[in-house]
């Protein structure tokens, strides 16, 4: 009975180890995009583009990003820009007024009378006369906060040369001026999730998410999905790429094609952002249940591909069950709960190295911003155990005497909450956001998120997005606020 | 809104060969910096194995 819990264990904690690899492996084909690529087949392409800007009460932000996208280098009268008012209450209609009168014949102002019902309807309100009208030959989905770098649109629709490519995705960075600690761990965060990931996922033939902050899509490729984006979950940019390569067409990402974005500035925002784009996420995964794991059909039933998107949707039972395997060998083989907490702690320093390296490489201005943010992104608290790990202290020194089965200390106190740090810091992450929420002082909450890490914070509003999916919880869309703070950096 | 015969799908060559130059340049950039990467990412697993093979070694 013993030896079958052992193995429970082991099993468990290498089922722990799945994140970890997962994302190490994505990261390691990633120099492979250097030699495949779809540069090799994109050509000097501009097809007419109609940009469609979702807007409720953007009046501080519509301005700039109206006078970014009339700035980009494109063939002139080969864009126009749709902002889709869903009955916006603020002064956005006399800024659209301006900017129509500004820039005759480009700009044009859709007004929706009775809004409210999220992005994706406003979207669709946009997509139905773009595709009635019958001008654009290919459709910018975006946010109305997003600044375009000059070339970024001619980088994206030269890829739709290729009539086997029905969408581009841009590199989205944040750019908030002035930022704080929080927007520049998700800067960091950007560089590993976008920059880095979807690279290897070019390499893979396999996209799981366009940015909803910048998707290019040719009309061909709108029409075969419908039409319309899907308003049945609230992750509607993931479900539009699922749909698009669901639909036969392929979709990339261009990581020199970059936008900017502002970003939540306090933890409650992104939680609540979060919330949103993860259980989104879970949705996506019931809705097309039929596809993981699935090799031989479409690629996004493949095998490697479901295994980074389950790391990615169900985090923190991963961490959870890492915790436990070590836990239960703590109290069942106590010698050998040393030894899987070497190898696993050991192996994630090896990952957080070279992928915190790698990451600064790929994207050095970025990187030399947010050089401490990407340093403690796991938390001073997981930097420290990963030490613990590698140098093969016996902190607990005298290893062999203090794991003595039945036999119950103080001591065991500090090194089980080591042990169980993963499952732990899920919980100490969520203390953070309440500490945001309660008002706390903001170098409070600062100081709490260096030393617990923003990488549990993510994972602890993947496990706040299960537990709402699992009560069936209100699908509230709840915008993200955005003050114009967003410039393009240099 | 009267545009639509002014632009196209960028064949005609009327419209892009000026910026044909324009585009290699760009498109050259762009695949140098997927070449730089691929080097970075050989560079950086270098020195981690380095780094690694150093500490075995050295906690013999």
């Amino acid at each position: 009975m013993t030896d079958a819990l052992v193995i429970l264990c082991i099993l468990l904690a290498a089922l722990g180890m799945i994140p970890t690899l997962s994302s190490f492996a994505q990261f390691l084909i990633i120099g492979w995009h250097g030699v495949r690529n779809n540069y090799s087949v994109c050509r000097d392409y501009t097809p007419r583009v109609a940009f469609v800007l979702p807007a409720w009460n953007e009046a501080d932000v519509i301005g700039s990003s109206i006078d970014s996208l009339m700035s980009l280098s494109y063939p002139p009268g080969a864009w126009r820009i749709y902002v889709v008012d869903d009955a916006s209450t603020d002064h956005t209609p006399a800024v659209m007024r301006e900017k129509m009168a500004q820039y005759p014949g480009s700009v044009f102002h859709l007004r929706r009378e009775v809004g409210g019902q999220g992005k994706a309807h406003t979207l669709n309100h946009g997509l139905k006369t773009i595709l009635a009208e019958g001008w654009a030959e290919a459709v910018m989905i975006m946010d109305a906060d997003v600044l375009f770098e000059p070339l970024t649109l001619r980088r994206m629709a030269r890829h739709l040369a290729d009539p086997t490519v029905g969408g581009v995705t841009a590199y989205v960075k944040e750019g908030s001026q002035p930022g704080n600690l929080l927007t520049r761990f998700i800067a960091f965060e950007y560089i590993t999730a976008q920059a880095a990931a979807r690279r290897a996922q070019n390499v893979m033939g396999v996209l799981a998410c366009m940015a909803g902050g910048a998707q290019l899509h040719s009309r061909e490729n709108l029409i075969a999905i419908g039409g319309a984006i899907d308003t049945s979950t609230l992750a509607e940019d993931t479900y539009t790429t699922f749909k698009t390569q669901l639909a036969g067409h392929r979709v990339v990402f261009d990581g020199n094609a970059v936008v900017w974005a502002e970003e939540p500035d306090s933890v409650t925002a992104l939680w609540k952002q979060r919330l949103r784009w993860a259980r989104g996420n879970l949705q996506l995964t019931a809705a097309f249940h039929n596809l993981w794991f699935r090799p031989g059909g479409h690629r996004l039933g493949g095998v490697a591909f479901g295994i980074l998107w389950f790391a990615v949707a169900l985090m923190p039972a991963f961490m959870i069950a890492s915790s436990a395997g070590v836990i239960g060998l703590y109290y069942l083989r106590p010698p050998w709960a040393w030894a899987v907490f070497t190898i696993v702690w050991s192996a994630t320093f090896v990952a957080y190295l070279f992928e915190t390296l790698f990451s600064f490489a790929i994207d050095p201005p970025t990187g030399s911003r947010t050089w401490f943010e990407g340093l403690v992104f796991p938390g001073l608290i997981s930097l420290g155990i990963m030490l613990i790990a590698v140098s093969g202290l016996t902190l607990f020194s005298g290893a062999a005497d203090w794991m003595e089965v039945g036999h119950w200390s103080w001591r065991d106190i500090p090194i089980q909450l080591i042990l169980a740090w993963n499952a732990i810091s899920t919980i100490a992450a969520w203390g953070v956001y309440r500490l945001d929420r309660a008002g706390a002082p903001k170098w409070l909450r600062n100081f709490f998120l260096v030393l617990i890490g923003y990488g549990p914070l993510m994972c602890s509003i993947t496990f706040a997005a299960m537990a709402a999916q699992f009560r069936n919880a209100d699908m509230r869309w709840d915008k993200t606020m955005k003050s114009g703070k967003v410039k393009i950096l240099r | 809104m009267g545009q639509d015969d002014e632009v196209g799908k960028g064949e005609d060559p009327a419209m892009t060969s000026g910026e044909k130059d324009d585009y290699q340049k760009l498109l050259d950039e762009d695949v140098a910096t997927e070449s730089r990467l691929l080097w970075s990412e050989i560079g950086i697993l270098a020195f981690i194995t380095l780094l690694i093979a150093a500490y075995l070694i050295l906690s013999r």
